[in-house]
């Protein structure tokens, strides 16, 4: 009883995780997106160079250069926070660069059109070419989302109690209370829980992306 | 904050040990991939029965289902069952299996766009079942699959830093471990880092070449004419990682 109750704890760690590194990675990838597509070279190569940067490494990596650098720089956050910080950076560089496909993707005549009734770049892309853009880029969105969910995964290894860190500490219980190791079980029930969140996600996915096609 | 340089260099031949491993686990990782990925896409787009079920219930079970409780799952968990395996196998087994499941979607797209009426003419000209799947289907699925599988390919080498998770001792787990010993973070992260930007990027480019090669049109790389040098196509390259 007490088992279930702190897998249950750790479920709900891993979808508050993604949930928040997926509404910070959507603001700051929206931005850095918009930015990838700026006149100014250097903010626009930045934007870029960010995104790139980001995608190219390693989620692993990025983890560990956000745990182990903030402290070196006098921020001292605990591993949850570091988790946050560095799956909404990989989440929100491969959100921007979602959001520059789906700019690119939108006619410039809808541009155009905005401009010739007086709207200015900032309004034409928060009226015009957003709402148009973000709906085109929801199923990539919910794609990340269930990507996301299996990426918190990786905080365990700086220390995050979520999900599968709550089943390893009861296999580790089990087996110091009782002797046998249920490692068998308990990592087949941490498969199916992931399985039951994420599948729907990518059939959501896949029928969005159908009905825009 | 003092940067020493010196320790990177000092510190180098332990990263290629663990380079070495890296490149090891992620080229036959790759590999296999390729072999799952091109026998489950045709299994898939010719349907045949059970194999075509099983296909399915295989992909979507690893692609809905993260990585890292696949290592644990099969390293841990598998023991008890009586399938012992050591780490370094471990982890080239988990992520060909990963990217393989990956590498079916992908291949799936080509092979189910090789078009019927070839299939047919194949057929027509006596072809066996085998020919036409050796010589119709694998040959053109493969050129039109190519890019989406390069972009599987990528991953695979830069979820092969998964396995520090089990202690295999790749490039993240020999930094990883000598900053415990030597507290020096800054400079074993920053070289990780660039080795792993080098090695996914440098992938990148050329699994682009590749593609270029394998391309029916001969068009050059996304964005068209007069884009022309070396560092906007590998810029282009790159925009494909996942």
């Amino acid at each position: 009883m007490k088992n279930s109750h702190f897998l249950l704890e750790g479920v709900i760690n891993t979808l508050l995780l993604s949930i928040s590194c997926l509404c910070i990675a959507l603001i700051a990838g929206i931005g850095v997106g918009v930015l990838q597509m700026a006149k100014n070279r250097l903010i626009s190569s930045i934007a870029r160079g960010y995104a790139e940067l980001f995608r190219g490494l390693p989620i692993v990596i990025t983890l560990f250069i956000v745990f182990f650098m903030l402290p070196e720089l006098g921020i001292y956050v605990n591993s949850y926070i570091s988790a946050m910080i560095a799956l909404s950076v990989w989440s929100s560089s491969n959100i921007s660069v979602a959001v520059r496909g789906a700019i690119q993707s939108i006619p410039p005549t809808q541009f155009e059109a905005a401009h010739s009734l007086g709207l200015s770049s900032m309004q034409t892309m928060r009226y015009v070419i957003l709402p148009q853009a973000f709906r085109r880029m929801l199923p990539s969105i919910i794609g990340l989302l269930s990507n996301l969910v299996q990426s918190t995964t990786l905080s365990v290894l700086i220390g995050n109690l979520d999900f599968l860190k709550s089943a390893q500490l009861v296999i580790e219980r089990v087996e110091i209370m009782q002797g046998g190791s249920i490692a068998f079980q308990i990592y087949v029930l941490v498969l199916l829980v992931y399985f039951v969140i994420c599948y729907p996600l990518s059939i959501w996915a896949k029928r969005l992306e159908r009905s825009y096609r | 904050m003092s940067f020493d340089f010196g320790y990177i260099i000092k510190t180098l031949p332990l990263l290629m040990v663990g380079l070495k491993m890296t490149v090891f686990i992620s080229v036959l990782g790759i590999l296999f991939s390729l072999l799952i990925g091109l026998s489950g896409a045709v299994a898939r787009t010719l349907k045949m029965p059970v194999v075509s079920q099983i296909v399915a219930v295989y992909v979507d079970i690893i692609r809905n289902t993260p990585l890292l409780v696949h290592i644990f799952f099969v390293y841990f968990g598998l023991p008890m069952i009586g399938i012992k395996l050591d780490a370094v196998t471990v982890g080239i087994v988990t992520l060909s299996l990963w990217g393989g499941a990956f590498a079916v979607e992908n291949f799936r797209g080509g092979t189910d766009a090789v078009s019927k009426s070839l299939i047919e003419s194949g057929e027509s000209l006596g072809l066996s079942r085998w020919q036409v799947v050796r010589h119709i289907i694998v040959p053109l699925g493969f050129r039109i699959s190519f890019p989406a599988f390069s972009n599987t390919a990528v991953s695979v080498i830069k979820n092969s830093a998964y396995m520090t998770g089990i202690g295999v001792v790749e490039l993240t787990f020999v930094a990883v471990d000598r900053m415990a010993y030597d507290f020096k973070t800054y400079e074993m992260l920053l070289a990780i880092a660039v080795i792993y930007l080098a090695l996914i990027w440098g992938a990148s480019y050329l699994f682009s070449r590749i593609e270029r090669r394998l391309d029916f049109n001969k068009k050059t790389v996304k964005g068209g004419k007069g884009r022309g040098g070396f560092v906007e196509k590998l810029a282009l390259s790159f925009r494909r990682g996942n």
